[in-house]
Formats: structure tokens, C-alpha cells, sequence
């Protein structure tokens, strides 16, 4: 049993609003409530007059010559998305503070909005330093003619997705004795640390932030925002703790969304189903301001391509552009699920094309060894699991039910490595991870691997929150990363404290715990091919009543390395595969004409409920180790990566229409 | 003005405005802070609770409305600290993640496993909507709740 | 956060009490089981000076049952329907309607007063309401008056109550051996419906003895009853959708996000043809 998950049953979870101080006081955001807009006026509150700073993105190097702008704590002279902060009022009381927030007056001056990528590009500049909206560009692959006797082209568009955990984001700051302290609800307590020491100016000495219990995630609690200056510029000011909590109508309009990913591809191939190469273009909404993330966003597409086939020209440009929308940011999977959506339903076409199985196609481009992709990646030969897969998922039954089929990699972002912390304390183990855990998963592998390196039996282990203080650097949970490379650093801290154990002759387990030892460990990570995963999906659909389609039943054959816990791997491979059918049928974010969010609750964001559940059957297997110590691979957005593209081929199936574009267009069953 | 309500079997009463939502009493007021709001609009049901036996959300709701009514929390589900036998199996079958829905899937399945009949998945699984669960796809939640209403 | 802004809050315990508060006030809000009453305070899309609770009220607490008469009280909760009811086929439809409001905290906690009063074209009980020829019954200080459901509804969000008015609940006639049928389509759950089509009939050998449908629904507006009287045969059903379909193409559907005006319609079609085929194929 996982002591996390019971105290959460028992209502005795510390997430970030539960949270509370004496003397607390309440901060309210007021926002742009236009998408494109000069600011006339703004009276009342902390203004951008009081409080100019701009947010900054890590990875500095990659600004340098780049058309790149950073979102301001607080609009000045113009409002660039609606949802943007514009003022900052508090109060002791909370609702009063958003009685205060209603007396801020703002006045426009309107401006045509720009919100789609095409508009992007012929529209002028929606900041006026800059010379255009393309934020920046790529090349990936290298240039190639081929003289194929096929060559199809398509658009494919994936809809901008709003992470939506269930817990909005939120933040305490409390500057006290010199000090400033934040518990915030995060995916990364140190991408916060680093990130408000730079903004704020502050010694790194004299910040500490601990993350509380985190409600999910799934991309949003990675990133600096605004808010969180504002909070604790004001803790600073006032000296006293000070909260904000995000509304979901607030998390609707102003936190980063993810996807928002276009592509015109053309793929090359022969008359027998061999494909000789892909080609084209990859354009991503960043919205109105950048980071390094997002506007790189293109190029990792672009890298990941060529997906486990063996395609032996690539040439991809991509291009990240500004739109008047929330500025984007990762959502589940980032990246991964558009390069496999893309790739998969072009070489659905090229298969219908050719008349051929979409699987049968898909095998005879499979690597039976080691294949370098002209973009960089290294995959393993992908094809024997291919093979197993479609077996053990009963291809000849799936077909029968006009399934869709989808293969797709997961490529973990182990870059910049982990740290853990080891501490021997009170009869308890304890221990930190860089990568701030919101799973379960993270509790049950650092039991398990203590467990196994240090004889200590898995109910005196305590996987802490967060906290800079304890573990001074680390990265973040992210990427499907955190088993590989929080579970590697945890590893080799536990052999380093064995050593320590074994020095000082403590043999039995009551003995090590009633020491004061500890240990701590950190190491860069590179990517290797046995670190990547392969994600086999099938879905089966059906259009309720002609007007209504759904996923029946999604039959996931996944490569996760060495399981840690296949109960805890199962929930997070369903919840994965959920969000990813949602994503084709209803879910994602839409503006309206003004660049208004036009969901006002979070039902009309399309998230699944219970009732879209679909039957799910899901097989976890081997296909090797990873070169991480215990083996393990990533699994956390392996169901985002793989279902969209099976699901979108199994509507199609049945509608018999192209399906290029997410989520669906119901004009289509029209 | 003053609202008094019994929560979990306890009298609480403040002196508050009449504008306080429920969720706001039974967190800020009562100190129980199980119990979540996730979308303030009866969207999601981290905030449900029982009124008088059945579920209701909480952001829904005046605190005034819900005088003279007994209202149980997740806190309030089982005897002192302890887990009910929906709540016990979620946490066996590792049914959840990030556990911010527990409130929603413990106070749900409790009263779908104490007041519905002839339950099979089916049932649980429209039964169970109108409370959300972004991480888990939701899979085990259902055969979790389904298991324990069958046995009840 | 959502918050409401500040108010006076006024709990009243019997009619006369509601009646004089309501009048003295400029605008007050009256609340029942408050599930949208509360959303829109914290949405601040209104201010009222006071909420007037309503609960406590004992007459839109009642269920009477005279003969094949029966009056719902408006306070009544959706969920208690299916146990309070008879057992007739115009119950019935109440019954299928109410059941799929929401989901069961919004049963629970949402009354028949509020889903009749607040006119959103969403709302589950006054199509069903509608189809089987109801009665808004309405109080006001010098009595009380019956107005047909069909004509209670202005517009969208627009009802005939008058300020200092109050609905008591509804009225309607038993009616025994019909077929009843209940068909809504929604793109996300708990959020609004695209179309909602309700369906009762009364056949004996193949002959139409009586026929009511209605239908309501964000693309088609403040709920509409069709006149069926002409039709006598179950065979007519092609011409009977005909007839409907053609209907359909005369209201403006707008493309929004519930999709586009084309493809409402055709859930307007699928709903309707649904409907009948349940309410008249054997
Ligand atoms: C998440 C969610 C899902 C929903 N799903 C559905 C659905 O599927 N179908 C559906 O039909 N509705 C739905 N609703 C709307 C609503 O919950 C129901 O219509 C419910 O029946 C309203 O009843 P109430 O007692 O809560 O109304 P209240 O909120 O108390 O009142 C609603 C309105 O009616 C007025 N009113 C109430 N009683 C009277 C009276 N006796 N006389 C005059 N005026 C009165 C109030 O002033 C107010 O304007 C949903 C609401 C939410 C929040
Ligand atoms: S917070 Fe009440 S239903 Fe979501
Ligand atoms: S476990 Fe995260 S919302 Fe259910």
C-alpha cells in the first residue's frame, strides 16, 4: 500500500491550498479581458508601473539571435493574449480580494487579433520590435530529390490542449527573517528556485521553495509564471505570507496549453509500400511570447520524425510563430505525440493509396538494425516487437473490427540528468528527488530500489516533497523521465550510502537505520537508444447513433523496460491513452473569432469523464532493459503518444473519411 | 451572519457572510481540507460531499443552504482516521495518482455501493460521472468501485 | 477564484412571507436547490440586493395527486421523481427526462422549480413537460394562475414570471398506455445539450389515437411542440419525419462550438427519427 495514496484517501493531502498562515493575504490577477490591445488606462492595484520585469527562459544560449520575446510579469502599454495579468490586488480576506479585483479599471484600444498560424504569417508583427511573427526556424534532415514513382501530400493539424490538471496551479510565498520561502505545486521545484532568484534578482541563498502534494501536472507546473513574481514580489514588500490559487477559468485562459501543431508533409515511396522519404514542413503556435521550449518545439517534431520506421531522407523545416493566444507550453507528451500523429496517418495515407494494410506497410519499413535517422535520432531495429506485437494483440480480430493501428516511440527526456538525497533519519529513511514527484510511480520505485540496494524494507521509506533546501539542485519531473533518471541518481546515492553502511560494518537493517547517515548524488544523462521506448496501439471505434463517435476499446502492447510496479505503470498507461482518445474526439482548446477561450468550464474543455472510459487492454512487456541501472524506460506519456493516431484511424475506418485534423471535425459525420 | 452547520457529526459556527459557498465553510471554517475545489462550477466533483445522505458538490452551494442538514466529508466516511471499505480498496488497487479526486471517488462510491442495486461496470461507470479523475483514465477506479458495491 | 459578491440573504417559511419580501425588494433572486442560482452569483452575471430562499416553503414542497391530476411541487428534487411519481406513461416521461439531468449531485441537490424557471433552451424537464401538455402553476400575491407550459417560456432565458411571481410547481394529466420516448446528444458531458427530443403516443391497431412531441435543445431555442393531429396511421412514420425534418430545416442553427449548423441538424434528425421509431414501431 502507498502511504501517499492513504493519507490522500483519508482527506489528509498538503496540496497547495491547503496551505495556510497566519496573517495570510489573498492575491487576485486581473487580466486582459481582449486578445490584441493597446492599454489605455489601468488604474488600481500593482501595475507593470509598479512592477516592471520580465519573465526569463533557461537556456539562455538559445535566445541569442533569435526573434524571440519574453512574457512581461505584467502587460505594459499593450495586451498581447486575453487572459494576460494586467494588476494585482490582495486582500486578508479572499473574497474580498476579488471584490478588489473587480474595482481595477482597464481601458483598450482594440486591435485585430491574429490567431491562427496562417494568419501569423501574413499578418504585420504583433510586437512592434519585431520584423515579422516567425519566432524562429529550423532545418532538420538534410535536402534530397528522389525521382519516386509516389509522392502524397497532407496537412495535419493536432488543436491546441490544455493540460488541465485537476488541481490549478498555486503558489505561497512568505519572505520571512531575510528569507523568501515558496511552497508552490510543481513539477520542479528547482525551474521555480532558478527561476525566481534570476527574475527578482535574489541570492540563491535566500530562497527556498518546497513543493507541496501536486493534483497533476502534466506539463503546467514546469514553468515560471508570472503569478508567482507577482507573489513573491509582494511577500517581499509586505512581509507577509501571501497565496494564489488559480481558477480554472483562469487556468483556461492563461496557462500554457500544449500542441497547437501543424504539418504539410509529403511522403515519397515505391508501388510495394516502401517508403523513401518525408518531407516538408512543421509550424507551431507558440502564442504571443516565447521560451526556449516552445520555440524549439519544431525541431523536436522534426528530430523524432522518422518514428521506429527506417526512412532514409528527411528534410523538415519548421517554423514557431506568434499568434495573440496564452503563450504554449509543454502538454503531456510534448512533441512526442505530434511527430507519431503526424508520421502515422501519412503513412496511412501512402497505405490507402497503395491499397495496402496499413500494418503490412508499417512492417516493411520496420529497422531490423540499429537505424540512424538524417535527423540525428538512433533507434533500435524496431521490427521483431512490431511483429510480436500485432500478434499478441490478435491482429486478424482487429482487423475484423476495423481497427486502427498506431506504432510510435517515447524517447524519454533524460537530458540534464538527476539528482537524489538519501537521509537517514529518526528509524526513517528519507528521501529527495530532483524530479518532483505527482505519481505514485516515484513512490513505489524509490521503495523498491532502497529496498534493494540497501535491505531496507519498503514501509520505513519516505519519499519527501520537493525542497531546495534539502537537495540543493536537480531538474524536474518531465518527459517520461523520471524513473530512468531520478530512479538512476537515487541508485547511485543508495550505493554510495551501502558503501558508507558497509564501511562502518552495520549489517542488519535496524542498524543502518539507526545511524545518521546520508548521501546524496547527481549526474548529466545522455540519451541512448535502449533508453526508447516502443508504444504498439489499436483502438476500436463506434459512431453512437450515426452522430456521435467514440472509442470502444483501446488494446495498448507497450515497452517499458524494466517494470517497477506494473499496477502503478497500468494507471498512468490508461490515463495516458484516456487523454489521448480525448484529444481526438472533443477535447482542446478553441478561441472564438476574438480571441476568447470560448470554454468557460472545465466540462467544456472536452476532458473524458467516466463514461468515455473505453475498455482498455493493455499488455506492458519487455523489449530489454535500458542502460539505466534498473532498467526501467519511460512509460508516463506513452498513451498520449499512441493513442491519438490509432484512435483517429479507427473513426476513420468507420466514417471513411480523411481524418487529418484533431480534434475531429463532427461536420464530418455530417 | 451566523451559520451554524454539523459536519462529520460536529456543530461548527461562525459568524460569516452569507455569500460563504459550503466548500469554503467545510474547508476554511471547519479546518477539513479533504475535501477540493477543481473547477468551481459542478464540473468536476473534487468538492462533493453527502448532504442528508446524498452527494452534492460543494461549490454549488451557500453554507446557509446547507443549515440544519447533515453533511459527512471524506474525513468523515469512516470512524476516527481510518478508511471505509471504498476507500481501503482505492488505495490497495492503487487506484489513483496524484489523489487530488479522492474526496470526489470516496464520498461517490460510497453511496453508489450503499445505495445502488444490481451493480455491474456499467452501472459504476454512469454512476461515477460527474466526478473527474484527469491522471487515471479511470480504468481501475470503476472495477475498484464495482468490486466493493458487489460485495456490500 | 469565483466568488459571489455580497448579498442579503432571506430565508423564507411560508408563501405570504415570499410575497411580501419580494415586493419590497428591487431585485431579489430566488433560490431553490441553487445549483445555477449560485453559478450565476459566481460568475457575477447578476447582483441581486437579496437571494431569497425558497426551500423551506412548505406548498413547493408537496406532491398532490387528485384522480389522474398531479402537481409537482417546484422545490421537488430531480432524483425524488422516479420514487414519488405514478406509474403512468406522462410520469414516465417526466421520470426518463429527469434522469438524465446532470449527473446525481446535480439531481440531488437541483429542483423542478429551477429547471422549469430558468429557461435555459438546455433544460431537460420542459421538453418533457411540453410534450405531455402541462401547466406552469404560478403564485402571486392575489392568487394563482395556470398557464400552459407552451407558453410560459418568452425566449431563451426569458419566462412570463412577473417580479414578485413565484412558480409553485406543475400540473398535468395521468395518461395511461402510451409509449414514451426520451432522446438528448450533448458533445461534452455537463455541458449543454445540442438537441433534446421528447415523444409520447397512444396507439391501438395501428391507428394513431394521440401523438405529442416536443423539442428544445441549444440548437433549436425555447422549447417547441409539434402538431401531429393530422397523422392517424403508424405507417405514415416517413411522412410523419418528413414533416419534421422539414421543421428542422426551417429554424437558423448557428455554427459554434457545439459544431456546425450542419451537423446539428443531423442531430436534430437522428433525434427526432429516434423518437418516433420508438414511440411508434413495433
Ligand atoms: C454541472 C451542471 C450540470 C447540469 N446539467 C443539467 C442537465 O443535464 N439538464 C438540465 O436540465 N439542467 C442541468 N443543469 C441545470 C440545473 O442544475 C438544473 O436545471 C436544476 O434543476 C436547477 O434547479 P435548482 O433548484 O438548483 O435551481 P436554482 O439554482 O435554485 O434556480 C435556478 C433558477 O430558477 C429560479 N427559480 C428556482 N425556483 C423557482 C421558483 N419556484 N419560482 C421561480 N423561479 C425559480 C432561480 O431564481 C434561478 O434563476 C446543470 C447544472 C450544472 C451546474
Ligand atoms: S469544484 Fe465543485 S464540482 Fe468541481
Ligand atoms: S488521481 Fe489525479 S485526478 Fe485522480
Amino acid at each position: 500500500m502507498s502511504e501517499r495514496t492513504e493519507k490522500f484517501l483519508k482527506g489528509k493531502g498538503n496540496f497547495i491550498d491547503d496551505i495556510t498562515f497566519p496573517d495570510m493575504l489573498y492575491l487576485e490577477i486581473v487580466r486582459s479581458r481582449k486578445a490584441h490591445a493597446k492599454l489605455l488606462k489601468v488604474k488600481g492595484g500593482l501595475t507593470a508601473d509598479n512592477l516592471d520585469l520580465t519573465l526569463i527562459s533557461t537556456g539562455e544560449s538559445y535566445r541569442k539571435g533569435k526573434n524571440y520575446e519574453v512574457e512581461p510579469v505584467l502587460a505594459k502599454e499593450k495586451v498581447l493574449y486575453y487572459g494576460q495579468p494586467v494588476s494585482a490586488v490582495y486582500d486578508k480576506d479572499r473574497y474580498k480580494a476579488k471584490d478588489l479585483a473587480e474595482t481595477v479599471e482597464i481601458s483598450y484600444e482594440e486591435l485585430k487579433p491574429v490567431l491562427t498560424i496562417e494568419d501569423s504569417l501574413s499578418s504585420k508583427p504583433i510586437h512592434d520590435s519585431k520584423k515579422d511573427n516567425i519566432v524562429s526556424s529550423f532545418e532538420v534532415g538534410k535536402k534530397f530529390s528522389l525521382g519516386s514513382k509516389i509522392k502524397l501530400s497532407d496537412e495535419l493539424f493536432m488543436e491546441r490542449v490544455l493540460p488541465n490538471p485537476l488541481e490549478t496551479r498555486g503558489i505561497v510565498a512568505f519572505y520571512n527573517s531575510g528569507k523568501l520561502n515558496v511552497w508552490i505545486s510543481t513539477q520542479s521545484v528547482y525551474s521555480i528556485k532558478n527561476g525566481l532568484t534570476r527574475i527578482l534578482g535574489l541570492n540563491p541563498e535566500d530562497i527556498n521553495v518546497y513543493q507541496s502534494d501536486t493534483g497533476g501536472a502534466f506539463g503546467s507546473k514546469s514553468a515560471v509564471y508570472p503569478e508567482y513574481v507577482i507573489a513573491s514580489y509582494l511577500s517581499i514588500k509586505t512581509k507577509k505570507p501571501i497565496k494564489w490559487i488559480e481558477s480554472r477559468e483562469e487556468h483556461i485562459s492563461s496557462t500554457r496549453p500544449g500542441r497547437g501543431a501543424k504539418a504539410q508533409l509529403k511522403i515519397y515511396g515505391d508501388e510495394k509500400g516502401k517508403i523513401e522519404g518525408i518531407e516538408g514542413k512543421i509550424l507551431v503556435d507558440v502564442g504571443a511570447f516565447a521560451d526556449d521550449l516552445s520555440s524549439t518545439s519544431p525541431s523536436w517534431i522534426g528530430y523524432q520524425i522518422t518514428g521506429p520506421y527506417m526512412i532514409e531522407n528527411v528534410f523538415i523545416e519548421g517554423y514557431s510563430v506568434y499568434t495573440n493566444k496564452a503563450p504554449l507550453g509543454p502538454y503531456r507528451g510534448a512533441g512526442r505525440p505530434e511527430a507519431t500523429f503526424f508520421i502515422e496517418r501519412m503513412i496511412d495515407l501512402y497505405a490507402d493509396y497503395l491499397g495496402l494494410d496499413p500494418v503490412d506497410v508499417r512492417l516493411k519499413n520496420l529497422p531490423e538494425k540499429l537505424f540512424e535517422s538524417p535527423t540525428g535520432l538512433k533507434v533500435l531495429p524496431s521490427k521483431a516487437f512490431f511483429e510480436e506485437g500485432i500478434k499478441k494483440l490478435n491482429y486478424a480480430e482487429l482487423k475484423k473490427n476495423k481497427a486502427g493501428v498506431s506504432f510510435g516511440i517515447l524517447i524519454p527526456a533524460v537530458y540534464g540528468g538527476e539528482s537524489a538525497k538519501i537521509k537517514i533519519e529518526s528509524g526513517a529513511v528519507k528521501v529527495w528527488l530532483g524530479g518532483n514527484a505527482h505519481w505514485q510511480r516515484h513512490e513505489l520505485f524509490v521503495k523498491r530500489i532502497i529496498k534493494e540496494v540497501l535491505g531496507i524494507p519498503e514501509d520505513k521509506v519516505i519519499l519527501m516533497n520537493g525542497n531546495t533546501s534539502e537537495l540543493e539542485k536537480g531538474i524536474g519531473t518531465w518527459g517520461s523521465r523520471s524513473a530512468i533518471t531520478a530512479g538512476y541518481a537515487l541508485y547511485k546515492a543508495a550505493l554510495a550510502l551501502k558503501e558508507k553502511v558497509e564501511k562502518m560494518g552495520l549489517k542488519e537493517p535496524q542498524q543502518v537505520l539507526s545511524s545518521e547517515l546520508s548521501s546524496e548524488y547527481y549526474e548529466n544523462m545522455q540519451l541512448d537508444p535502449s533508453m526508447i521506448s516502443f508504444l504498439l496501439t489499436a483502438a476500436i471505434a463506434e459512431i453512437d447513433e450515426g452522430i456521435k463517435p467514440a472509442i470502444k476499446e483501446i488494446l495498448a502492447y507497450y515497452d517499458v523496460g524494466e517494470p517497477l510496479s506494473s499496477e502503478a505503470i497500468y494507471g498512468q498507461i490508461t490515463g495516458g491513452l484516456l487523454m489521448g482518445i480525448q484529444e481526438v474526439l472533443t477535447e482542446a482548446l478553441k478561441y472564438d473569432e476574438k480571441g476568447k477561450p470560448v470554454a468557460e468550464t472545465l466540462s467544456a474543455t472536452g476532458i473524458a469523464y467516466s463514461i468515455n472510459a473505453p475498455k482498455y487492454d493493455v499488455q506492458i512487456t519487455s523489449f530489454g532493459r535500458s542502460s539505466a541501472p534498473h532498467g526501467a524506460k519511460g512509460v508516463g506519456e506513452a498513451g498520449t503518444v499512441g493513442a491519438p493516431p490509432a484512435s483517429a484511424r479507427a473513426i476513420e475506418n468507420l466514417i471513411k473519411k480523411r481524418i487529418n485534423s484533431l480534434p475531429i471535425n463532427l461536420d464530418l459525420l455530417a | 451572519m451566523k451559520i451554524k452547520l454539523n459536519i462529520n457529526g460536529t456543530d461548527y459556527e461562525s459568524e460569516e457572510e452569507p455569500r460563504m459557498l459550503l466548500v469554503d465553510f467545510i474547508r476554511d471554517v471547519a479546518g477539513l481540507k479533504g475535501t477540493h475545489v477543481g473547477c468551481e462550477t459542478g464540473s468536476c466533483g473534487a468538492c462533493m460531499v453527502l448532504l442528508d445522505g446524498m452527494p452534492v458538490k460543494s461549490c454549488l452551494m451557500l453554507a446557509v443552504q446547507a443549515e440544519g442538514k447533515k453533511i459527512i466529508t471524506i474525513e468523515g466516511l469512516s470512524e476516527k482516521n481510518g478508511l471505509n471499505k471504498v476507500q481501503k480498496a482505492l488505495s490497495e488497487k492503487k487506484a489513483l495518482q496524484c489523489g487530488f479526486c479522492a474526496a470526489g471517488f470516496s464520498i461517490i462510491g460510497t453511496w453508489i455501493s450503499e445505495n445502488e442495486k444490481n451493480i455491474d461496470d456499467k452501472k459504476v461507470k454512469e454512476g461515477l460521472a460527474g466526478v473527474v479523475c484527469r491522471c487515471s483514465g479511470y480504468d481501475t477506479i470503476i472495477k475498484t468501485i464495482t468490486e466493493v458495491a458487489k460485495n456490500e | 477564484m469565483k466568488v459571489p459578491p455580497d448579498f442579503k440573504y432571506l430565508r423564507t417559511y411560508t408563501l405570504d412571507e415570499y410575497y411580501e419580501k419580494a415586493n419590497q425588494l428591487s431585485l431579489p433572486l430566488i433560490i431553490s436547490g441553487g445549483t445555477v442560482a449560485v453559478l450565476m452569483l459566481k460568475n457575477r452575471i447578476i447582483r441581486p440586493e437579496a437571494v431569497i430562499d425558497i426551500s423551506q416553503i412548505p406548498e413547493l414542497n408537496m406532491l398532490k395527486i387528485d384522480k389522474d391530476d398531479v402537481f409537482i411541487g417546484a422545490n421537488t428534487k430531480l432524483y425524488k421523481l422516479k420514487n414519488v411519481l405514478p406509474n403512468d406513461s406522462a410520469s414516465e416521461l417526466i421520470v426518463k427526462s429527469a434522469s438524465t439531468i446532470g449527473d446525481i449531485a446535480i439531481r440531488s441537490m437541483g429542483s423542478v422549480g429551477g429547471n422549469v424557471c430558468l429557461g435555459d433552451p438546455s433544460n431537460d424537464l420542459p421538453v418533457a413537460l411540453t410534450a405531455i401538455d402541462a401547466q406552469a402553476v404560478i403564485g402571486k400575491k392575489d392568487g394563482i394562475t395556470y398557464t400552459p407550459i407552451t407558453s410560459f417560456y418568452i425566449k431563451p432565458f426569458k419566462t412570463i414570471l412577473n417580479k414578485g411571481e413565484i412558480l409553485l410547481g406543475v400540473n398535468y394529466k395521468m395518461l395511461n398506455g402510451y409509449r414514451t420516448s426520451y432522446k438528448k446528444h450533448f458533445i461534452n458531458f455537463l455541458d449543454h445539450y445540442v438537441g433534446i427530443v421528447a415523444a409520447i403516443a397512444k396507439i391501438e391497431e395501428n391507428t394513431i389515437k394521440d401523438f405529442r412531441m416536443a423539442m428544445a435543445g441549444e440548437a433549436v431555442g425555447k422549447p417547441v411542440k409539434f402538431d401531429l393531429s393530422e397523422f392517424s396511421k403508424v405507417d405514415e412514420i416517413k411522412t410523419i419525419k418528413e414533416r419534421l425534418f422539414d421543421y428542422v430545416n426551417t429554424i437558423h442553427v448557428e455554427n459554434n462550438r457545439f459544431g456546425t449548423a450542419n451537423y446539428k441538424k443531423k442531430v436534430l434528425y437522428t433525434l427526432i427519427s429516434r423518437a418516433i421509431d420508438e414511440v411508434l414501431k413495433f
